[in-house]
């Protein structure tokens, strides 16, 4: 398996549609939520063929709840479907949770029992996903703030088991990595030690709100200092990996957002470059996902 | 152990304000529950503060919160995007006893609502004047006109959109009297048009929903004009529509 690296990305968010076509930042891709273009026209449309038209872009859902028992609401997968064939994406991701049962949609990212049974149940829908979709899925890690009974493994034992006998990548969101080591009291290294490598396929930054004795999830703030460190970490593990930075309240100025992400590539890039001198490694000038030469191919790593 | 499917039932109907056994399957019940139960209702909540802004300023933030509050309880949420959480408010609000001696409430959440889906309804491609301009008089009679997709009808009891007007730019509204009107809702371009029609654009306009030709759009509008004058009211109607880029199509 090969991983592609994509660059350096943002959530493409309302607030900045007009900003991002006037000015074309050096962004090197933007991430949509999918369900936001479930629509049948209007602006948000408009915006995302516009954008599309000057950015390889990222689909991340947020209700496909692979983890639910219920079954897998077939409609849903097919918007999903129809978006991908819209804009042809560099990735389709959701979360490693369960967002509703019995017809309800919680709207929130729930988490599984780290169990055996939770394992099989995921996969198999995972299975069925990458036939329907007829391409692999990245899963993301969630920020949890309760720990199930029954758990007999590690949240990263459960995430590893899960992508390879699906055979799907990991979005690896370091921000969540830290919020649930900080609410579950483990260490981030064995977490990030503990996935396989070849299959981090993407990396969520973010900042989150701590009260202290817990740590909640909010993506309205910069992304702090010991997450910067993790992030370090993570570059040392497995290498070249597209990256970027979520945020989804109190939004900020566009520059300032930018400003954010370049400073994940000055601690990533370097990393990167020593790591394979002979890669040319992409500057800050974007590049069209369009033409394959311009994606660079990382051979597998296994540092983890 | 617990069947995942139970444990999935158990933590949701937590999570709805239900007393469950959830609390026997988690190791540490603090503050984890009360975190995803906080933003159950928050995230809900947001969407419909979102999607009715002006019905909010017009309850006040007590009666709307409880509003709200029931709404959340009897309708939960059952589609993948928030988008469409609030979608069954208006009716909802049209079965409390509470609010009907108050149809202006009901009005107004269905007026917001339907500027929400005139937002991101599908667009279309839109007839050109010129064609219609190069028509010849025999094929007149037997026009057709198919209209945009975004296009609603609407109509009121109240003075609800001059009270929308007012709540939507931050202004006292107008004291809320009686006042039966009809009006258009439909998007041009990438943005949300509305305006009042009369009884007679409303008829032509149903007319030509039911895919009813130019001859016939003419008869019918004889209840309200003399048949010296019909044709040039629905010429006029129809160069208007076309200017508002409401025909997406004309079928000769
Ligand atoms: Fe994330």
């Amino acid at each position: 398996m090969k991983k592609v690296f994509h660059g350096f990305g943002l959530g493409l968010r309302k607030d900045y549609y007009s900003e991002i076509l006037a000015t074309q930042p050096a962004v090197d891709w933007f991430e949509i939520i999918s369900e936001n273009y479930f629509v049948d026209g209007g602006k948000p449309l408009y915006f995302l063929d516009a954008i599309r038209e000057q950015y390889p872009i990222a689909m991340h859902g947020v209700s496909l709840s692979i983890g639910s028992t219920d079954p897998l609401n077939k409609l849903y997968l097919k918007k999903l479907k129809s978006l991908a064939d819209r804009i042809n994406p560099i990735f389709i991701s959701d979360h490693l949770c369960w967002t509703g049962v019995g017809g309800i949609n919680s709207h929130d990212l729930l988490p599984l029992p780290y169990t055996e049974a939770s394992i099989k149940h995921v996969v198999e829908r995972i299975h069925y996903v990458q036939d329907f979709l007829e391409r692999q899925i990245l899963v993301e890690n969630l920020s949890s703030y309760v720990t199930f009974a029954e758990s007999d493994m590690a949240e990263w034992d459960f995430v590893s088991e899960v992508v390879e006998r699906a055979d799907c990548l990991l979005l690896l969101d370091i921000n969540n990595i830290y919020v649930s080591a900080r609410n579950h009291q483990f260490d981030p290294i064995d977490y990030l030690k503990g996935v396989p490598a070849q299959r981090v396929m993407q990396h969520h930054l973010a900042g989150h709100s701590d009260y202290g004795e817990y740590i909640i999830d909010t993506h309205d703030a910069p992304v702090v200092d010991p997450v910067w460190q993790l992030y370090k970490v993570a570059a040392e593990l497995f290498g070249p990996v597209s990256t970027m930075i979520e945020r989804d309240d109190n939004m900020p100025v566009f520059s300032e957002l930018l400003a954010e992400l370049n400073y994940a590539r000055t601690i990533a890039e370097p990393i990167y470059t020593q790591q394979q001198t002979s890669v040319v490694l992409p500057t800050a000038g974007r590049y069209h996902f369009a033409s394959p030469t311009m994606a660079m191919s990382v051979q597998e790593q296994h540092n983890g | 152990m617990v069947e995942l499917a139970n444990l999935q039932k158990f933590f949701l109907a937590h999570l709805q304000g239900q007393s469950t056994s959830i609390k026997q399957y988690v190791t540490k019940e603090k503050p984890g529950l009360a975190i995803y139960a906080n933003a159950y209702h928050q995230r809900l909540r947001e969407a419909l503060d979102g999607d009715y802004p002006c019905l909010g300023l017009l309850l006040g933030d007590e009666q709307f919160n409880q509003l709200v509050s029931d709404y959340i309880t009897c309708h939960p949420s059952s589609d993948p995007s928030l988008r469409w959480f609030g979608q069954h408010l208006t009716a909802f609000i049209r079965k409390q006893a509470h609010y009907q001696s108050m149809p202006i409430v009901a009005e107004l959440a269905e007026w917001e609502w339907r500027l929400r889906l005139a937002f991101d309804a599908a667009g279309s491609e839109i007839a050109a004047i010129d064609h219609v301009q190069q028509l010849t008089a025999d094929q007149w009679p037997t026009l057709q006109f198919e209209l945009v997709p975004s296009l609603q009808t609407v109509s009121w009891q109240t003075n609800v959109v001059a009270v929308w007007q007012a709540l939507e730019q931050q202004q006292a509204p107008p004291a809320i009297i009686e006042e039966p009107t009809d009006w258009i809702i439909w998007r041009k371009g990438l943005v949300t048009n509305f305006r009042s029609i009369h009884g007679d654009e409303r008829t032509a306009l149903t007319l030509t929903l039911q895919g009813h030709h130019f001859a016939s759009l003419c008869e019918h509008l004889c209840q309200w004009h003399e048949p010296e004058a019909v044709t040039t009211r629905v010429v006029q109607l129809l160069q208007q529509w076309l200017s508002d880029e409401l025909i997406k199509q004309v079928i000769s």
